[in-house]
């Protein structure tokens, strides 16, 4: 070995290949714009290929019409499409609420008892292998063909979704836990200030799962029934005459709701989940 | 700082090396000025405080990371030349074995890559398992096996290249003391079946002295290497090795060392 | 099952130990039976109670004794209610299992191709994520006038509601590949493709399965609710569209389609459950990638 036995002089300075870290208002933008324009490059490229084929292969406006003119008539018809779009909304928060409040009491109740929760585990792994929503002509039995029957389909297939994310939330059995224990806190107390914050994180991805799927579920009921103010029942209606234009407008507009809600779910996450420390760098 | 011997009789050479990363939470020097340098069958430890960027040389080494300057050699070459033929392996702290593979699979992994054939490759790797003392456990999944044997697979997969040169990065971390002990003995034996140069990475100062004929120490981030100490313990060393005057000797003297470059905190 | 190591000391209580721990495993393994059979029991149970305690019609909720017996019944086909409905079922299984053939191959090539270029990851998943959101049965109608039939019109929508599951569950799989282990993968030189062959495609295979778990739901969804607005001329969509219109004269009819899709679904999922088990059977995953 023939290195010195005493500390190596510092005295040259480290010479670096790469030149001073950029400034760090560019890099806050560099990284927004990392994350914005890909996919909108995408879109962009897309679209661009969309309108060439319909163009190029002449297809008809029935099969395939071409962007621009769905975006037309998106604007045209806007506030006819918002408005359904806010009821077909509202439909599936409903049954979002409905399946959390079916959901959490009962995970809140089954985890403690164990044969219980793992029964209804297993049962609403059954219920997701179900196709739910084939079963809107059921629904409309009990609920005549109506807004309800579509809230009712929209809780069922959500249910298992919320109860499995809950039961795991309700379940993380921590130091944190038995420590409440050993000073006898009350368990409404332990609920309140432990359980449910530390439940959080589950419960707002399981809502992040089950916002979007919501909202698809609620379209293809009320495809098939339902009032005829909402997104599906136009879709449906505009589609058995072959307007697709129409259609595709439509549909325009339920991803952007798709999108807007799942923001907004985002959103929440980030309020509620402040504490938490993924959050932090 | 001249090395006074000519680079291919070194297995190890890192001559001025400096590492800088830049993130966006700012710059961090990792390494500063490091000269290192092994001869060929030499096995050489080095250490130093959490962070001062052992792991990093090391993995310039292995060529997963570029230097920010200075000069990198293995056996004489440069150390992308000596990944694309071969000459060394690493072994990591964790075992890194494929659950899907059994023993004997996993040590296969390498010659597979290397594009052997596969009648070649069992006798190679059933060879290598003799050697590390796993010939029995040759049909068994990962999880049946305990920490200091993974790493025993992980180090026979290592082996089975036939590398000259041999980078392990705290391979022994994760076990208990007692393991670890046991585990050094087994390397020890197992290296002096082959003549492969050793760059050894721990935390552990009596594990350095034991296993190695040089141990280096750098200091706390930026590192630099600061110290070197030649370990003229006789080979092979055994259990005796450890109760040996001259041992409790280099394992204080190194912890001066260490203690000294603890408080060196860099820019 | 949790495998229950007993430390089995020499003296006599060992043979009392080992008598125990095979009295609890058989015991565990009947209550695992017993609840299965409770539980599906419980559904025909509730049904009555329920119906009992809402007097609900015969026509809103029939009794279970007769959604079985008009099983039995024979149809103008000439056969038994039941097998029509396994005859239909068979043509919507046979669409749905191609679906989810191709949407499964879509979905894991997606998968591998986001992660393999981290720039065309960020710009396709938030548009894979995003073609989720479309209700792809709202354009059925006018898939069927472009893809000529019916079935073909079933098998893209299944597929279609197959490759988001399987792309995201393989994407997932090769990021939870540990950087070590491609870090060992590079010093021994190896190409990307042998990369993926031999560690990433591998590591991802239990989280690929729990995705295709999730798909063979969807592709029975898919191809059922696809049948319903082309005219399919067979299939358990068409089946349940049928049993719907003529409701109030044969309640029963809808309630045993509807059991017959429950079952296509449970069996689907059963299945791909089955194979990942079988498949997956020598791995324990956690601690060693």
């Amino acid at each position: 070995m023939s290195t010195g036995t005493t500390k190596a002089p510092a005295t040259e300075a480290v010479v670096s290949e790469a030149g001073p870290p950029p400034h760090r208002a560019s890099m806050a933008v560099s990284k927004i714009a990392g994350s914005v324009l890909p996919p909108a490059f995408m879109l962009a490229l897309f679209i661009g290929a969309w309108e060439l084929v319909v163009l190029v292969q002449d297809i008809s406006k029935i099969l395939l019409p071409p962007p621009h003119q769905i975006a037309y008539l998106f604007l045209d018809n806007f506030s006819l499409l918002a408005r359904f779009g806010r009821n077909t909304a509202s439909e599936a928060l409903q049954g979002v609420a409905f399946s959390c409040a079916f959901a959490i009491p009962i995970a809140g109740a089954s985890v403690s008892v164990q044969w219980l929760a793992r029964g209804l585990s297993t049962y609403s792994a059954v219920v997701k292998a179900i196709p739910v929503v084939v079963l809107f002509p059921v629904a409309t039995v009990f609920f005549g063909v109506s807004s309800p029957a579509v809230i009712a389909i929209v809780t069922v297939t959500v249910f298992p979704i919320m109860f499995t994310y809950a039961l795991r939330g309700f379940s993380s059995n921590s130091e944190l836990d038995e420590l409440m224990r050993s000073i006898s806190a009350p368990r409404f107390r332990r609920f309140i200030s432990l359980t449910l914050p530390q439940s959080s994180p589950y419960l707002m991805a399981g809502l992040k799962t089950a916002v979007p799927i919501s909202l698809i579920v609620a379209i293809v009921s009320e495809y098939f029934g339902g009032s005829v103010t909402t997104l599906g029942s136009y879709i449906r209606r505009e589609a058995a005459q072959l307007h697709t234009p129409n259609v595709w407008s439509a549909i325009l507009m339920s991803t952007l709701l798709s999108i807007a809600l799942y923001s907004l779910v985002s959103f929440l996450d980030r309020i509620v989940l402040y504490w938490h420390p993924s959050r932090h760098g | 700082m001249p090395l006074g011997e000519t680079d291919e009789s070194l297995g190890l050479a890192a001559r001025s090396v400096a590492k800088r990363f830049y993130s966006k939470g700012g710059d961090v020097l990792a390494l500063e000025n490091v000269m290192l340098s092994a001869r060929k069958g030499n096995f050489v430890s080095l250490i130093g405080p959490t962070g001062c960027g052992k792991s990093t040389m090391l993995r310039i080494f292995a060529d997963l990371i570029p230097p920010t300057s200075g000069e990198v050699r293995i056996n004489g070459k440069e150390v992308g030349l000596a990944r694309k033929d071969r000459d060394f392996s690493v072994v990591f702290q964790s075992p890194n074995l494929l659950p899907w593979r059994n023993v004997l699979k996993n040590v296969c992994l390498p010659l597979e890559v290397m594009g052997e054939g596969r009648k070649e490759r069992k006798a190679r790797a059933k060879r290598i398992l003799e050697v590390v003392g796993l010939s029995s456990f040759e049909r068994h999944q990962p999880w049946q096996l305990s920490g200091g044997m993974q790493q025993k697979v992980a180090l026979a997969r290592a082996l089975v290249m036939n590398p000259s040169v041999l980078l392990m990065d705290e391979p022994f971390g994760a076990l208990d003391e007692i393991t670890r002990d046991r585990m050094n003995l087994e390397l020890m034996s197992i290296w002096q079946k082959f003549e492969t140069t050793v760059l050894f990475i721990t935390h552990s100062i009596p594990e350095a002295v034991f296993l190695s004929s040089h141990v280096v120490v750098m200091s706390a981030r930026p590192g630099r290497t600061v110290a070197a100490l030649s370990i003229d313990l006789p080979y092979p060393r055994t259990q005796e090795t450890r109760s040996d005057p001259r041992f409790f000797e280099f394992v204080n003297t190194l912890r001066k060392h260490l203690a000294v470059a603890s408080q060196q905190e860099g820019s | 099952m949790a495998r229950l190591r007993v430390a089995l000391s020499r003296d006599s209580s060992s043979v009392d130990h080992r008598n125990r721990w095979i009295l609890r495993a058989i015991g565990a393994g009947a209550r695992r039976v017993v609840t299965v059979i409770g539980l599906l029991l419980l559904i025909p149970a509730g049904w009555e109670l329920i119906k009992f305690a809402t007097g609900a019609s015969n026509t809103t909720m029939p009794h279970v004794s007769d959604i079985v017996a008009h099983l039995r019944t024979t149809t103008s086909h000439g056969n038994t209610f039941a097998g029509f409905l396994f005859e239909n079922a068979y043509v919507t299984f046979k669409a749905s299992a191609v679906g989810l053939a191709i949407g499964a191959v879509t979905g894991l090539t997606t998968g591998v191709l986001i992660v393999r270029s981290r720039l065309v990851g960020k710009g396709l998943l938030p548009l894979v994520v995003a073609s989720q959101t479309v209700p792809i049965v709202a354009i059925a109608p006018a898939l069927v006038l472009w893809l000529g039939t019916s079935w073909t019109t079933k098998v893209v929508i299944a597929g279609y509601l197959t490759y988001f599951p399987l792309t995201i569950a393989t994407a997932r799989g090769i990021q939870a590949v540990s950087n070590d282990s491609l870090a060992l993968m590079r010093t021994y030189s190896a190409t990307r493709r042998e990369v993926l062959l031999k560690i990433q495609l591998p590591a991802a295979m239990p989280m690929i399965f729990v995705g295709l778990e999730t798909a063979a739901a969807f592709s029975v969804i898919g191809t059922i609710v696809g049948e319903m607005p082309v005219g399919s001329p067979k299939g358990l969509g068409l089946v349940i569209l049928t049993t719907w219109q003529y409701y109030n004269f044969q309640p029963e009819a809808l309630y045993g389609a509807a059991l017959a899709a429950c079952a296509l679904g449970g069996l689907m999922v059963g299945f791909v459950r089955v194979l990942g088990r079988v498949t997956l059977k020598d791995r324990r995953m956690g601690a060693v990638l």
